[in-house]
């Protein structure tokens, strides 16, 4: 929906303006002109919004950078802002009609890098909405990056309630939620597997990129399946009047972007590539990884047409693919391979259409697939032939929102959605041409999600402001198929089994549904601070199954059965926030309380390899987690930045009977994989003149839990150690330095092309971080390991280029 | 290539998995008190059980062997079959008893201190898919010695090739245990042998950095066994019914130029046994990387009647098993890297010709010629 902002801020413009401009209201109203302008060329700014007294309804600058409407008369604030300039506030008592003229400041020649943001200045006090961080592509470029590759999700982690299992991690846990339990969106598909080199770097494209939002607290009702926090992506819309051309080199990866108006004003085009192919270097390499063969390469594409000024149709695709061989990695027992490659691709689709009835009513109607899938390879070490397990996820979904804004107090929205799911398959072994391995094929999943809600953003008093959202959902597990039912009393085993039940095409297997209510409220205690709190109830019926330290891109995706019962979700936030009186300062102290009922855990040596009937596998159990986020940010002047503290819990309990098949920790609460109780982030960018900008982040978090031995047992001869807890050890602490310089070439404004480097030092004292402890044998006893990632300094170089006309 | 690309190449490789494993000194804080079961009838041997008690506390462990305990294996046909204490904790049956292919045996305990065990049923399925064994030489691999030290050396790598039965499910395991020839049979770390005690002297009270090792020749013929240094398991689940070839079991390094014994016995288990050996595999052939599955108490199929929160580890199995020795020459290979099994040159003790060290019998060393060696 926040993407839809602009739009239907857009329709608003372009309906009404001309008839605003053309009829004086009745009433005492005067006129009000702006034309808007970049500072620095002159050039006017189209599609500028324009927005009176907070109001989230705004207008747009035209064509020629001009905009027109006619206000009533009283005190007015005017906020007019585009993407990448600094935000123009002015406030005035309107009183005849008024001409102004506003050149604003490109972010990227001056100033303010107010970017990162629990709110934006003028809604930080009164949005209800609690937890929701904006982030704009532009802060996330200026933050180091690991080997100089923009990253989404690496940024993410500086802000509070964001953590990882560490370096390698293949997702992002925001308060107490696993990796799978957040819906992460790329122009409303989601997105199954979201880094690339398990962990390296994230897979969102970061030119085809334009925000993301993440909501971490009062989750809106359009947006459910999923357990813990929504991370939506939005791909950038192509220029309708303006060929643009941006490409980059890097050590790892390049990159090249195209957007281009197809016919100006109506219909763009925009194509985004990245692609690592320098893996080949590995074979020069010491001899350790020689083996190694590590390529991705992700691309995006998106039509964006304005059919008239009340339809547009945007089309976009996703495709991304990653290959990674090494034999620090595992293989798979029982296969005879010579090494273990791991493979994925994703492709995505999807299409939205706007319609705007009436300024105050409109319509999106969206489509999406995602298809993916990901494999494992194992060359044959007696042949050519190359075994592969491989499984495919395909999420199809339909959605139409309706949004009615009846007057300034209420914003209505009501939208209905379809989900469906297919694991088809959920993992198939494909022999090729080998005489030693069996063809096995696991049996299809299809679910079937039905979902409508209705939200309502009013405003109760002048000090009261309310969203309050009821989604409704509704999830079926459809045949084919076939359900094992186990023993009543006993462990769920191959040897408890009592019957099979066999299920026809199309025949409902198991259902769950429920209401999930969502509501953040906002109580205004002055003009600078405000008190917000928050609940939200949501529902997964889809999640990865997997008992490694952080999921595996090649981890089985699993519905919702007759065994294995939805997560459920609860959190109630509260925060307080408030500004400094000149908005250059914000302060935020949240704190939030989750419970999740059915989370999946894995049974005490649990396998889930092309495993039918995987319940037997699988406990399920409860999670807690809560914690207090403090943070202050400073939005404005040459130095901008945030630090901010977490103290945050994440805490397991899985207790299905007494057998210890059946229970961890003896039942009792356990910390999670990722629960580090303490964490603190710094991040500033100084950006002292035009050419310059420098930035440094600095973040510390507790060590994570392993589990440490608790005890020796005798095997043969040997020692092996015994573990009869999970979690109950941490590896040290973690904190790490960075820095990033960025050079822009502006020498000469009127070149064609404008080129900037960027040079990063990541990790700059060279801190040995753990990533694990883990114990090996050594003759006849064991000794325990660590395994560090990252552990020098590494300086990175990365030109970017990009056409100014 | 040029030396800049070289240079470019290297730095791009350390770049991208700048990761490291390092030993780690820390210890672990103990405390468990653990009851181990371990036993296997076959239609190939008498039955051999044993049980023992491991309790760890502080950073240390203490083997316990459990004497005394009433242990009975019993047939689902009602045969009861009653051990034998043959030495601290080891049961043995009488050496004529063979396990029936088909028949369903478990096992039962009553200890002392009172407590009952008893083992889940194990069916006595016969090796229907004997493994032919072949070796490679491998110039080089590493070996980390007990004092840590790694070693590079030539080995000889050990295959075995089978052909799965199609019409079943088969849990294959391996254990081997390697014989070579010892020439030394003591060494005393800063202190000399003292031939009245038959030991070494104490330690001095402040021992010399760098340690000094006394290495003592054997008095006769001297043969270390050395057990495995991986569990070798092995599931038809992905392969049913086809061929096996070059299962790697086990890496014989290069201690010598001449030769050694392998004796490599193969056992037909139970899926509950493979489970359990799959588990206990888990706990140290981890590479530290998160596609690791995590650790879990390897708990077997051995219960306490009265406490059902008790894990036991250890299994009781039964299954066909056969045997079969592997003579290793390691002779007319290319120039292999030798080192010898101290994991570094003999270092001979004063008087090192005259003091000889008898040979002990053990788990680990026999002075008896073992059955194929050349």
């Amino acid at each position: 929906m926040k993407q839809t902002l602009p739009l239907l801020v857009l329709f608003i413009s372009l309906l009404s303006t001309p008839i605003l401009a053309q009829k004086r209201p009745p009433g005492k109203s005067h006129l009000v002109r702006c034309v808007l302008s970049d500072s620095l060329t002159g050039e006017p700014i189209v599609n500028g919004i324009v927005q009176f007294n907070y109001n989230n309804a705004g207008l747009y600058t035209n064509k020629v950078g001009i905009f027109e409407t006619f206000y009533p008369e009283g005190e007015v604030v005017l906020t007019i802002r585009n993407l990448g300039y600094r935000t123009f506030f002015t406030k005035f008592d309107l009183r005849r009609d008024t001409t102004l003229t506003v050149r604003l400041l490109a972010v990227a020649n001056e100033l303010d890098e107010v970017t990162i943001s629990t709110q934006s200045v003028e809604q930080g006090i009164r949005k209800p909405l609690l937890g929701v961080t904006r982030l704009n592509i532009k802060t996330i470029k200026n933050l180091p990056a690991v080997m100089g590759e923009v990253d989404i999700l690496r940024s993410l982690q500086l802000l509070p309630g964001v953590t990882s299992v560490g370096e390698a991690s293949n997702g992002v846990n925001i308060r107490g939620g696993t990796v799978d339990q957040n819906l992460m969106l790329f122009d409303d598909a989601p997105i199954f597997n979201p880094t690339h080199l398990f962990g390296m770097f994230s897979v969102f494209p970061p030119d085809a990129v334009s925000s993301m939002e993440v909501y971490k607290g009062t989750t809106p009702a359009r947006y459910g399946g999923r357990a813990a926090a929504v991370m939506d992506v939005a791909m950038a819309n192509p220029s309708l009047d303006q060929f643009k051309v941006q490409a980059g080199i890097g050590l790892i990866s390049s990159r090249l972007t195209v957007e281009m108006p197809l016919i100006k004003q109506k219909l763009g085009l925009l194509v985004s590539g990245r692609g690592s192919f320098n893996d080949f270097l590995f074979k020069y390499g010491p001899p350790a990884i020689r083996g190694i063969r590590a390529n991705f390469g992700d691309a995006a594409a998106k039509l964006f047409w304005v059919i008239n000024p009340k339809n547009t149709l945007s089309v976009s695709s996703y495709f991304n693919t990653d290959f990674f061989q090494t034999e620090l990695l595992g293989g798979v027992d029982n296969i005879v391979s010579e090494s273990t490659q791991f493979q994925f691709k994703t492709l995505n689709f999807s299409a939205k259409w706007f319609h705007a009835f009436t300024p105050r009513l409109d319509m999106q109607v969206v489509a999406t697939q995602s298809d993916y899938a990901p494999s494992i390879l194992l060359p044959e070490t007696t042949s050519d032939n190359t075994v592969e397990i491989m499984s495919r996820v395909l999420h199809r979904q339909a959605k139409a929102n309706l949004n009615y804004t009846p007057n300034d107090a209420h914003k209505i929205e009501i939208g209905a959605s379809a989900v469906g799911y297919l694991l088809n398959p959920p993992g198939r072994l494909n022999p090729g041409t080998s005489p030693s391995v069996n063809a096995i094929e696991l049996p299809g999943e299809f679910g079937l999600e039905l979902a409508g809600h209705v939200e309502d953003e009013f405003r109760a008093t002048r000090w009261l402001t309310v969203m309050a959202g009821l989604r409704y959902s509704y999830f079926m597990d459809v045949g084919p198929g076939s359900r094992q039912a186990y023993l009543p009393g006993t462990i769920r085993e191959e040897a408890s089994v009592t019957g099979v039940t066999d299920y026809a095409r199309g025949e409902p297997m198991a259902t769950y549904g429920g209401l999930e209510p969502r509501l953040g409220l906002s109580l205004k205690l002055s003009e600078r601070a405000s008190l917000k709190g928050g609940y939200s109830l949501m529902r997964q019926y889809m999640q990865v199954i997997s008992n490694t330290t952080t999921p595996l891109p090649t981890s089985r995706w699993k519905t919702s059965d007759a065994h294995i019962k939805p997560q459920v979700s609860r959190l109630a936030t509260l925060g307080y926030f408030q500004s400094s009186k000149n908005t250059i300062f914000e302060y935020s102290l949240e704190g939030y309380w989750r419970e999740t009922d059915n989370i999946v855990e894995y049974k005490p040596g649990a396998d889930f390899l092309l495993r039918q009937n995987i319940e037997t596998q699988l406990l399920q159990g409860q999670s807690r987690a809560y914690g207090i986020e403090a943070m202050a940010t400073k939005k404005k002047g040459t130095t901008t930045g945030w630090i901010s503290y977490t103290y945050a819990r994440v805490l397991n309990r899985v207790d299905e009977g007494p057998s210890f098949l059946e229970r961890i920790n003896n039942g009792d609460w356990f910390p999670a994989n990722f629960d580090r109780p303490h964490s603190f982030n710094l991040s500033l960018t100084t950006i002292p003149n035009k050419i310059t900008t420098f930035s440094a982040t600095f973040t510390y978090a507790s060590g994570r839990p392993f589990s440490a031995p608790t005890g020796v047992l005798r095997y043969q001869n040997r020692s092996i150690p015994y573990f009869s807890l999970r979690n109950q050890d941490r590896i040290r602490d973690y904190h790490r330095l960075d820095f990033s310089l960025q050079l822009n070439n502006l020498t000469e404004k009127d070149r064609r092309w404008q080129g900037h480097w960027v040079f990063t030092l990541y990790n700059v004292y060279g801190i040995d971080n753990q990533y694990s402890i883990f114990f090996k044998q050594v003759g006849t006893g064991f000794r325990p390991y660590e395994l560090t990632v990252f552990n020098a300094p590494i300086f990175s170089v990365t030109f970017n280029l990009r056409n100014m006309r | 290539m040029p030396p800049k690309l070289t240079r470019a190449a290297s730095l791009l490789a350390l770049l991208l998995l700048m990761q490291c494993v390092d030993p780690l000194r820390r210890n672990f804080d103990y405390d468990d008190n653990l009851l181990t079961v371990e036993g296997f009838i076959t239609d190939d041997s008498p039955v051999l059980v044993t049980v023992r008690n491991t309790r760890s506390t502080k950073s240390t462990s203490f083997l316990q062997p459990i004497s005394g305990a009433k242990v009975e294996v019993r047939s689902k046909q009602g045969l009861v079959l009653p051990l034998r204490e043959t030495s601290n904790g080891v049961y043995e049956s009488d050496p004529n008893f063979r396990g029936l292919a088909g028949e369903t045996y478990s096992l039962h305990l009553d200890l002392l201190n009172g407590q009952k065990y008893v083992s889940t049923e194990e069916t006595l399925v016969p090796l229907r898919a004997e493994a032919s064994y072949s070796t490679v030489f491998n110039p080089r691999i590493s070996v980390t010695y007990q004092n840590f030290n790694q070693q590079k050396i030539s080995s000889l790598d050990v295959f075995a090739d089978f052909n799965d039965p199609a019409d079943e499910q088969n849990y294959y395991f391996w254990q081997t245990r390697l014989f070579e020839q010892q020439n030394i049979c003591l060494t005393c770390t800063n202190v000399e042998y003292n031939t009245r005690t038959q030991d070494c002297n104490p330690p001095p009270p402040s021992p010399p950095q760098p340690s000094i090792f006394y290495d003592y020749q054997c008095d006769g013929d001297c043969w270390e066994i050395l057990g495995d240094e991986r569990i070798n398991i092995f599931s038809d689940a992905l392969i049913n019914g086809k061929d096996v070839k070059g299962l790697l079991l086990r890496q014989v390094p290069f201690y010598n130029g001449r030769g050694a014994l392998l004796e490599v016995t193969q056992y037909n288990l139970s899926v509950g046994a493979y489970r359990y050996f799959e588990r206990l595999k888990q706990q140290v052939e981890t590479s530290g990387t998160f596609v690791d599955t995590p650790p879990a108490p390897p708990v077997g199929n051995i219960r306490n009647v009265n406490d059902a929160g008790e894990l036991v580890t250890g299994y009781f199995g039964a299954g066909g098993k056969s045997v079969q020795r592997i003579w290793l020459d390691r002779r007319n290979y290319p120039s292999p890297l030798i080192v010898s099994m101290l994991g570094r040159e003999v270092l001979e003790a004063p008087r090192f010709d005259i003091i000889k060290v008898p040979c002990r019998a053990s788990s680990t060393r026999t002075p008896i010629k073992p059955i194929g060696w050349q």
